[in-house]
């Protein structure tokens, strides 16, 4: 008898409600008895379809097939594929400000079925397809009149306090998310935000007293006899939030990268041809999802994109994945998702066990990597050596689209203006040999008026 | 009911200028939220009724206003 090869996610761990669970590489959702009451309303009130109509929640379908735990299990079902699951600490401001409204926007749809958010956790929104949606469809409870909204606390801790903090303070204040996977403590937001949140009455009440009435009213008498909180009063709050996230922007930031395809050291025409190259290679290789690291505005996540390829944009400026992000929605490109990720330090594994959030590694391989203008930086800017370089992207991809500069070129030039030149090994030559260790070179095209190869690669099988 | 949300914002107003900003004791902010939102929902509550009123208010006003000066008028002719 073939064994059948299952597991829990550990990223579902959390939840009494039920769990995801994987079984011959399909992704399951087990229902668990306790939760029955709570599935039934969901369906009968209509919830579920009112949230697939405004694509909200990602779909399923309920299956026969036995539970990964046969006593607690009430139903099995089996989600719509995600191919690429992103962290909010990886997301711009724009992608976490429209998941934080899509929380809001499905609280209010929930109310006016009866139903409420029993969380609102930032984990639980995904973006598929170029937008976001919520992944846990079993984040709903019934609404019992004159209660108050139980993920409150969670939403301001997840959302509105790095939105506030990116907003008014300093956008890389994001990163805090990754340090406070629950969310970003009120009182360590209250007192790194400007005295000007102070004078915004919402953002004062629902931060800064907030995080005061955390520490000062913890024994108040609300919590034996609480007053029952009218529905109205709840859609107000819900309103609230979300007027104060709507009006949020970042003030505008200049970033040296925005610029960058402005300021290429070879003419329109060599960009022109890189796109073909490009393009060339990704007809060669037909992968299924590409990552393109340093993608920078994603000009040539575009061409993946084009060609209907899961595209991930990965760049570790701010500034540059919130421009590709807002074009790519104001355009509806559905292929590309943009995430803020240092390469030379990506994304490592974290929170319980740390199983929860997996780092972007065993997120991978991606089919194909894009690493275009890239090698030069991590080579001279830090110091990494070859060897290092291709294995990592031997572990990140099945196969590589590179590009190598030659160190007379003037953009490498730059990079040798304040430092030694103590790069000897930075040669066309050492670049071959060190990448035939994990790759195979299927194709090498020159960019014409460069000093700039493009290279197409495929991992070796060891 | 009134007296009830003043009383809250108050309690979280004077807290915030009486004690020190940074507490170490065993607290679960859980709950302190849970207090919190429950006051600002009834704020919410109260803005929302009292506007809604307001505007019902008007609309009666503006409605006999109308109705007065139509009279008046039909009288004139």
């Amino acid at each position: 008898m073939q064994k059948v090869n299952e597991n829990i996610l550990s990223s579902s761990i959390h939840d009494p409600s039920g769990f995801l669970f994987q079984r011959d590489k399909t992704l399951y959702r087990q229902i668990n008895l306790s939760y029955k009451e709570s599935y039934y309303l969901f369906i009968k009130s209509n919830l579920y379809h009112n949230l697939l109509k405004e694509h909200l929640l990602i779909p399923h379908t309920e299956t026969s097939i036995k539970g990964y735990s046969k006593q607690d299990c009430y139903k099995v079902i089996q989600p719509e594929y995600i191919p690429f699951i992103s962290y909010p600490y990886e997301w711009c401001f724009s992608q976490l400000k429209d998941a934080a409204l899509v929380t809001l926007r499905i609280q209010k749809i929930a109310l006016e079925s009866g139903m409420t958010l029993k969380d609102a956790s930032a984990y639980n929104i995904q973006f598929h397809k170029g937008k976001p949606l919520l992944i846990d469809t079993l984040s709903f409870e019934k609404y019992k009149e004159g209660t108050p909204w139980v993920a409150y606390r969670q939403f301001c801790e997840q959302f509105l306090a790095p939105l506030v903090l990116m907003s008014s303070e300093d956008v890389r204040l994001n990163q805090l998310t990754k340090i406070y996977l629950e969310g970003i403590p009120l009182d360590l937001t209250s007192s790194l935000l400007p005295l000007k949140t102070k004078l915004r009455p919402s953002l004062f009440a629902h931060l800064h007293l907030h995080s005061l009435a955390q520490k000062h009213l913890t024994r108040h008498r609300f919590l034996k006899n609480p007053p029952s909180v009218s529905k109205i009063g709840l859609k107000g709050l819900i309103d609230n939030l979300e007027n104060n996230i709507e009006k949020l922007s970042l003030p505008s930031r200049r970033s040296p990268w925005n610029d960058y395809y402005n300021k290429t050291n070879y003419p329109k025409k060599g960009v022109i041809a890189k796109k073909h190259i490009v393009s060339r290679f990704l007809n060669l290789l037909k992968p299924k999802i590409v990552w393109d690291l340093g993608a920078n505005i994603g000009i040539y996540s575009k061409v993946a994109a084009q060609k209907n390829i899961l595209t991930i944009a990965i760049d570790n400026d701010h500034t540059v994945v919130e421009t590709c992000y807002l074009d790519n929605k104001k355009v509806g490109e559905k292929n590309i998702l943009p995430l803020v990720i240092d390469i030379t330090n990506p994304s490592a594994s974290m929170g319980w066990n740390n199983q929860e959030q997996r780092s972007l590694i065993e997120r991978g391989p991606a089919d194909t990597i894009l690493a275009l203008a890239l090698l030069h930086h991590l080579a001279i800017t830090h110091n990494l050596p070859f060897a290092n370089i291709a294995r990592f992207f031997s572990q990140a991809g099945r196969s590589l689209i590179i590009e190598f500069i030659q160190k007379e070129d003037s953009q490498v030039q730059k990079l040798l203006t304040t430092r030694d030149d103590i790069f000897n090994t930075y040669t066309q030559g050492n670049f071959e040999k060190e990448f035939l260790v994990y790759f195979s070179i299927r194709d090498k095209v020159p960019i014409p008026t460069s000093l700039r190869t493009i290279y197409v690669m495929e991992k070796r099988n060891k | 009911m009134y007296k009830q949300i003043l009383k809250g914002i108050l309690i979280v107003t004077t807290t915030s200028l009486v004690f020190p900003p940074k507490t170490y004791a065993y607290i679960d902010p859980g709950s302190g939220s849970y207090v919190f939102q429950i006051v600002l929902t009834i704020l919410f509550t109260a803005v929302i009724t009292t506007k809604t009123y307001w505007k019902k208010m008007l609309i009666f006003i503006k409605t006999l206003v109308i109705k007065l000066i139509k009279t008046k008028n039909a009288e004139g002719k």
